[in-house]
């Protein structure tokens, strides 16, 4: 137990960045799944093979998670779905997106890159996840998941330059 | 243009969210329910059941009158008095917890001394010749010192209302512990406890003239429109004091070895307010008799309790008494002899006019 709760208090705000940014940034949501997460991952824990990247295993365990709540909840999350609607949060990491206006320019213009794409990105940017843990994650290959973050990255590029033009 | 590498760098720039410290520990608090389910039974079980055991017997000793000054577990219940008395926040609520201490003090007292019949051979084992002190003596002092306690609460209270509602609860307490006490001594106790039972009687029926007193006063004062009861609150704390000081003696442990008293002289010291000390831990004993010299100080009070008694005294002659007092404090009057019957009072003759 002591060894998972070291690990906890290492990821535990990873896992729950990388919800916060796929649930509108609503942090209840984010906060519950975060928990559930970790008590799935508590289970298992004996199956969890030691010598590999704790990371990377969390991380798959998130990512079924969070495929399994989109379906549950029948919602499709965008990333500035909410702030357009104007629904207030009190994160305060929200409120540091929606004052700075690259971070939500950025972020909106991400919205518009396909799913594959944008999940990519969040991963290797924003979750700071290296190409063998997105491989492990996602179950692409090391390449093919560089290769994806390298066209997502273009492709938001085209768009961001598009709009400014 | 933007190019990639700048958006790379306002992605890695973009906030992090950290999770809150209350789900942290409402995640920790689940994993240990967890564990404690998976844990062998014959780890859990006992562990439970000693936690069990000890709320059980915290509760036991917290209510049942059997345990008494003496008993194994007093200590137990005096601490969880105590823990109650620092979650009293207002003087109001502090003296409401002094008296029902007083209370409960008062009920162990009549239990000790229906008891001490059927266990004297104990008690006397107990109190050795030249050490005065028995469980029935020290519950006694201890009532009498808690109701001090709770007098000098209510005294602080502002609110003249709720001040005059605790003073009523605190006179028909005291009424209480005398019939109490008078039983008790009509019983018939041994020499020692019956020493000790005079000399709260006393005391009470001081305390409780100089209650009956002020609550007069007050009531005419707030028929003529007076609101501010203070300064009568004020004038009761300085009787109260040349009656019996404002921190009782107490000795901390019934081993000390106190100086026997002085038989020899028949000139027992008198008592003044600043030779007593505090109570100090949970054991509450008879009182520690004041050094002779003192005497001639409190006849001196007794005199300055008359100019009190009388109306035209001022609020600033009552500040410079409280100075000339503690200007007479010495810490070596603390080991002085015990009293005898009675002597721990002072010989206060201006009692004060009903």
């Amino acid at each position: 137990m002591k060894h998972f709760l070291g690990f906890y208090k290492q990821y535990s705000n990873k896992i729950y960045n990388y919800f916060f940014y796929r649930v509108n940034f609503n942090d209840e949501v984010a906060e519950d799944l975060t928990s559930e997460v970790f008590l799935k991952a508590y289970k298992h824990f004996d199956s969890f093979d030691q010598s590999q990247s704790f990371q990377a295993w969390i991380f798959s365990i998130a990512h079924n998670h969070l495929a399994n709540y989109y379906r549950d909840s029948k919602i499709h999350f965008s990333l500035d779905q909410l702030s357009e609607a104007g629904i207030h949060f009190p994160d305060k990491t929200y409120k540091k997106i929606i004052t700075q206006s690259e971070f939500s320019h950025i972020l909106k213009n991400l919205d518009k890159l396909p799913e594959k794409y944008k999940d990519m990105i969040l991963l290797r940017y924003i979750d700071e996840l290296s190409y063998e843990e997105i491989a492990e994650v996602t179950g692409e290959t090391q390449n093919n998941a560089r290769v994806i973050v390298h066209r997502g990255l273009q492709h938001l590029r085209k768009i961001i330059n598009k709009q400014d033009d | 243009m933007t190019n990639t590498s700048q958006i790379r760098k306002t992605l890695r720039k973009l906030p992090k969210a950290r999770l809150r410290h209350s789900v942290r520990i409402k995640f920790y608090f689940q994993i240990l329910l967890k564990e404690l389910r998976f844990r062998p039974r014959f780890i859990v079980y006992p562990a439970t059941l000693l936690v069990l055991v000890f709320l059980g017997v915290s509760v036991y000793a917290y209510y049942a009158v059997s345990v008494t000054d003496g008993d194994m577990l007093f200590g137990l219940k005096t601490k969880i008095e105590h823990i109650k008395l620092a979650k009293a926040d207002s003087g109001y609520e502090k003296s409401l917890a002094y008296l029902s201490i007083a209370d409960r003090r008062l009920k162990e007292a009549e239990y000790l001394a229906k008891s001490s019949s059927r266990f004297s051979f104990v008690h006397t084992a107990y109190a050795a010749p030249e050490n005065t002190e028995t469980p029935l003596s020290r519950t006694v002092w201890a009532m009498s010192v808690y109701t001090k306690k709770a007098i000098n609460e209510a005294i602080t209270v502002i609110e003249a209302r709720k001040s005059e509602e605790l003073l009523a609860t605190i006179s028909e307490r005291q009424e209480e512990q005398l019939a109490v006490l008078t039983e008790i001594k009509a019983t018939g106790v041994e020499k020692n406890n019956s020493e000790v039972i005079d000399s709260v009687i006393l005391i009470t029926e001081h305390r409780q003239e100089e209650i009956i007193t002020t609550r007069k006063r007050v009531g005419e004062e707030q028929k003529k429109g007076i609101k501010n009861v203070q300064f009568q609150l004020k004038k009761l704390q300085k009787r109260m004091d040349d009656i019996v000081p404002d921190s009782e003696a107490v000795r901390p442990t019934q081993q000390d070895v106190l100086p026997a008293p002085n038989i020899k002289n028949n000139t027992p010291p008198a008592p003044t307010p600043d030779n007593i000390q505090e109570p100090q831990s949970d054991d509450h004993s008879i009182p520690v008799s004041p050094s002779p010299q003192k005497s001639n100080d409190i006849n001196n009070k007794s005199d300055t309790r008359n100019d009190i008694n009388n109306e035209s005294d001022t609020r600033s002659d009552i500040n410079n008494e409280s100075d000339t007092r503690s200007e007479e404090n010495t810490p070596e009057d603390i080991n002085s002899p015990l009293p005898e019957n009675g002597q721990n009072i002072p010989k206060t003759t201006n009692k004060p006019v009903p």
